[in-house]
């Protein structure tokens, strides 16, 4: 136990800082500074160094060839200043600066002169322009790599809502996130994290309405990540999280652009990380993270009755098979008679008492399910079959297994996929095992004291100072609007209190179908309406009977 | 989860050492595996001398899971295995049981008491506190009493629709209500009784019924195998009739505190069972006026009231009862259009009942119990009174006038207000 606490608990030894080797000016020198590029990316195959002589002047167009697009530098860069020929060139050094930019057809570019600066601009797919005999040069920005284009996400699928996902390249879920969020608060801090990596992480939130303290908060933590490389936000979900021992994803990850949005006008703030669709959400919370995008966007009746079976469904995915294994072991007073009678019918044959058969199960279908997220496609459909024939069939004919044993793993595992987000999801499968053997070990007592220290977790969680189960634990009332039930758009007037009461009224009030009491102007609107439709209706009625009756009485 | 210093990380790894041990060390000590319980579907309790006998009805749950039942003309199986104890009292003989018997005894999910006619004269009192002492046994168990001994049921029983005794009286308990001739209390509603101001109970008397077993006609696809039961062997011939024991309910046991003191019979038991409230539906069926024709009318229902009151110094009880009812069928042809036919009808209704009441109670006070439920009116109604009567009410009771007053009405006649006749279009 103990190597495994130093293991976890050793303290950081501080690592090699980030290099200052590079904290040097250019040199003047267009030679030296061609070296130096070369002498410090070696042998890398996709330096381009170019060198264009202009009359009087000596000029380096160095890039990465890999991470540009290299149309951009042949139509926009190189064609720019080989026109610069026939122009005389002005041997002022500040002068020329400024005819290349006004020539330069470039969007994006910045003047830089400390090597570090120049390194990571390439590294960023930047291109660097170079003159001889200056102290500077022109950073261009000409980023262009293959992209994959935005697509439905994979983990997050709804009926309702748009079918755009996150992509890996930052700058399109930039992009994506501001097409519909069109508010000139919304900030988008950038910043690059991992020592190698120098991963482009970016905080976003809307001014205004994020909580200051939870800003300087997500700022601080991020600034004291110190690490060799970030590849996925996983990485950073974890150092900088509130209790990193806990089974529960305490910040909430997304992989849609409209559920962040959502997050982000409720006071929350995002946390993008270059290179993966998977964006972070905080400060987190349980509930939010068992509501799925569909409830918002679907009638708002029928969301609660699904919002409660899914609800239902995690109790299940959660207590299941401990329940069937502490009744039929310890309190089959509890189940109906007949019930009884057939499920000891069932046990006939099985040998393992059912405690080990829950396990057995347990451990297959959860052997099962890894197995298919890794299966290559073309051999997927194989191991359901498998597992269906195994489990389902062969395991009960052979006496191994109960069939109630059976339906019950099955409705277990249903259960456990109506849970919107995989990080709970993982959490409800994996605590589901110490549960069934508590309940093989200690009945229904096992199973409530199981739940009590849940429970006693969760309820001690916090998520960036923020209670992790936050409109039931500390019960706000108001919240409840969209907890189970979710109102309607029109009555939920507020934000959530916990993240969004620097700016709380979220809908004018009085916005129902039919206009509330409330509003005395928009009634008294309606009455006057309503009586001029009385006043045509009666017209129309008397100019009605006037036309029908002259022919009836004719006849 | 999160450890603030390395102190807090021992205690827990502590506790979780403990824990651990805990888990390894014992013994789930009352585990019970499903599989390996023997659920007593139903028992019978009686007397043989001084020794308390203990019949039970065990289910088989393996026949009775994937049992194939066999063709058409098989008598149905009893999927149950018996087994008895004796002993001085009844955990002894529950215990003796165990001695023969592969699994552990589970009482939890019994259905049924019956209770041997010998052992209910001696009291209840043992078998009560044994039900309520025991950590499995429920009070919601039905009771019953039989004729005899209670084991010669229990036995003898082959069952016919349900697989063992305990599920056919647990059936019989939904459903015997809406002939008016029965019921069957269950072990609290006893315990309710029998510590009222009176302290009398009533108990049905559940006894076998053999029913023949309908003949079949051999034509059609004869098997080959079953010939263990064919008398004869040639097709075309019926089979003779062969009998199923079943059970049925048929009268009651009326109890003086504990003890069983005397009988009711069928129409007794439904007189007894028109005062407390206990008949859902029951069917009439009264003679027409001419012949011997009937005409059958089914309550739909029935309210009663027992009162008691102090009338120049001399108590005098009431039975009222309000029953309404409709017209099912009738042998002769009256014309329920007319308003007579329904008055006189109704007349006779009240007629019946009142007969069935008076037969009850005359019954009850030879037997001075007071299954009415007179002295708990007394007792509400005239506190003092009760307490001077309370040591000898059995007496009182057998001299207490009653007058029994019933109501009838007719609601409905049916589909056909007029008789049919043949020939009258």
């Amino acid at each position: 136990m103990l190597w495994l606490w130093r293991l976890l608990w050793r303290e950081a030894t501080p690592g090699r800082q980030t290099s200052n080797e590079h904290a040097l000016p250019i040199n003047t020198r267009l030679v030296v500074n061609i070296d130096y590029l070369k002498k410090t990316f070696g042998r890398s195959e996709d330096l381009v160094i170019r060198e264009i002589e202009l009359p009087g002047q000596k000029l380096a167009l160095v890039y990465l060839e890999t991470l540009i697009d290299r149309d951009v530098v042949q139509r926009d860069i190189l064609r720019s200043l080989l026109a610069l020929q026939a122009v005389p060139l002005p041997g002022d050094e500040a002068k020329f600066s400024r005819l290349i930019r006004a020539r330069l057809t470039i969007g994006d570019l910045q003047e830089e002169r400390l090597w570090s600066k120049i390194i990571a601009g390439l590294l960023d797919g930047k291109a660097v322009l170079m003159v001889e005999g200056y102290n500077r040069c022109l950073l261009l920005s000409i980023e262009g790599w293959e992209k994959r284009p935005v697509e439905e996400p994979v983990n997050e699928v709804s009926i309702r809502g748009p079918r755009e996902g996150f992509a890996e390249n930052l700058a399109t879920n930039i992009s994506l996130i501001r097409r519909r969020l069109r508010a000139p608060e919304l900030r988008f801090e950038a910043m690059n994290l991992g020592r190698r990596t120098r991963t482009k992480v970016v905080i976003c939130y809307l001014e205004g309405l994020v909580l200051k303290g939870i800003l300087e908060e997500l700022r601080r933590r991020l600034q004291r990540i110190d690490i060799d490389g970030i590849l996925e936000s996983g990485y950073i979900e974890e150092l900088i999280e509130d209790a990193p021992h806990s089974p529960f994803p305490q910040l909430n990850r997304t992989e849609r652009p409209d559920k962040l949005v959502a997050d982000l006008l409720e006071g929350r703030i995002a946390v993008l990380t270059d290179g993966t669709p998977f964006a972070l959400i905080l400060p987190g919370s349980l509930v939010s993270q068992l509501h799925a995008p569909d409830d918002y966007y679907e009638r708002w009746p029928l969301s609660i009755g699904v919002r409660l079976f899914r609800f239902l469904g995690i109790f299940i995915a959660l207590l299941l098979p401990s329940l069937y294994v502490a009744l039929t072991t310890f309190h089959q007073e509890m189940i109906p008679t007949p019930l009884a009678i057939s499920i000891a019918a069932q046990r006939e044959l099985v040998p393992y008492p059912a405690v080990v058969e829950a396990l057995i199960m347990q451990v297959l279908f959860e052997i099962l399910i890894e197995a298919g997220i890794r299966l290559p496609r073309a051999i997927g459909p194989a191991i359901s079959i498998v597992g269906a024939l195994v489990i389902g069939e062969a395991a009960v004919r052979a006496g191994l297994m109960s069939a109630a044993m059976v339906i019950v793993i099955a409705a277990t595992a249903i259960a456990s996929f109506t849970i919107p987000t995989f990080g709970l999801s993982q959490a409800v499968r994996m605590l589901r095992l110490p549960m069934v053997f508590l309940a093989g070990f200690l009945g229904l007592l096992g199973i409530f004291a199981g739940l009590l220290v849940i429970l006693i977790h969760l309820v001690s969680l916090r998520s960036f100072g923020e209670p992790f189960l936050s409109p039931l634990a500390p019960f706000i009332w108001e919240a409840q609007k969209d907890l189970v039930v979710r109102v309607p758009w029109w009555a939920m007037l507020w934000r959530p209190v916990l993240t969004g009461w620097r700016d709380l009224r979220r809908i004018k009030p009085g916005l129902h179908p039919f206009i509330t009491a409330r509003d005395k102007n928009a009634r008294d609107e309606l009455e006057t309406r309503l009586g001029e439709d009385k006043k045509k209706s009666v017209t129309a009625r008397k100019k009605g009977r006037k036309k029908m009756g002259k022919p009836a009485r004719k006849i | 989860m999160a450890f603030k210093d390395r102190s807090n990380f021992l205690y827990a790894t502590y506790g979780l050492v403990a824990i651990l041990m805990a888990i390894f060390l014992s013994g789930c000590w009352d585990r019970r595996e499903i599989n390996e319980l023997a659920f007593l579907s139903s028992m019978a309790v009686d007397l043989a001398g001084e020794q308390r006998l203990l019949t039970y009805e065990f289910v088989r749950p393996g026949v009775t899971g994937g049992g194939e039942r066999g063709g058409g003309g098989t008598l149905p199986h009893r999927q149950a295995t018996l087994r008895n104890g004796w002993g001085e009292t009844l955990i002894a003989a529950c215990r003796q049981i165990t001695t023969g018997l592969p699994r552990r005894v589970y009482l939890a999910h019994t259905n049924a008491v019956l209770v041997g006619e010998e052992m209910a004269r001696q009291g209840l009192g043992e078998l009560l506190d044994f039900i309520d002492r025991h950590p499995e046994l429920r009070r919601t168990t039905l009771i019953l009493l039989t004729r005899g001994a209670a084991r010669e049921v229990l036995i003898k029983e082959q069952g016919d629709m349900e697989s063992n005794l305990g599920k056919e009286i647990s059936g019989l308990h939904k459903w015997v209500q809406s002939s008016g001739y029965g019921f069957i209390p269950n072990v609290n509603d006893v315990f309710f009784d029998l510590s009222s101001e009176a302290a009398t109970t009533v108990l049905p008397v559940v006894e076998l019924s053999p029913q023949p077993f309908p003949p079949l006609i051999g034509t059609a696809a004869p098997s080959s195998s079953g010939g263990s039961r064919e008398t004869g062997g040639t097709e075309g011939r019926v089979k003779e009739p062969e009998t199923v024991r079943t059970v049925r309910l048929n009268g009651a046991g009326l109890f003086y505190h504990d003890k069983l003191v005397a009988w009711l019979d069928k129409e007794q038991t439904r007189g007894w069972a028109w005062v407390r409230n206990k008949v859902r539906r029951a069917v009439l069926a009264l003679s027409c006026q001419e012949n011997n024709t009937k005409v059958a009318v089914d309550i739909t229902e029935a309210h009663a009231e027992v009162s008691i009151d102090m009338q120049g110094g001399q108590l005098q009880g009431k039975i009222k009862v309000k029953v309404e009812g409709e017209l099912l069928e009738q042998q002769c042809s009256l014309d329920f259009t007319r308003e007579e036919a329904i008055k006189s009808l109704e007349s006779r209704m009240a007629d019946q009942i009142t007969a069935e009441i008076s037969s009850a109670l005359n019954q009850a006070k030879t037997a001075g119990t007071d299954v009415f439920g007179f002295g708990g009116v007394l007792h509400r109604r005239h506190l003092e009174l009760w307490r001077q009567l309370q040591g000898r009410w059995n007496e009182e009771f057998k001299k207490l006038p009653v007058t029994i007053s019933v109501e009838a009405k007719l609601r409905r006649t049916g589909m056909t207000g007029r008789p049919w006749q043949p020939g009258a279009r």
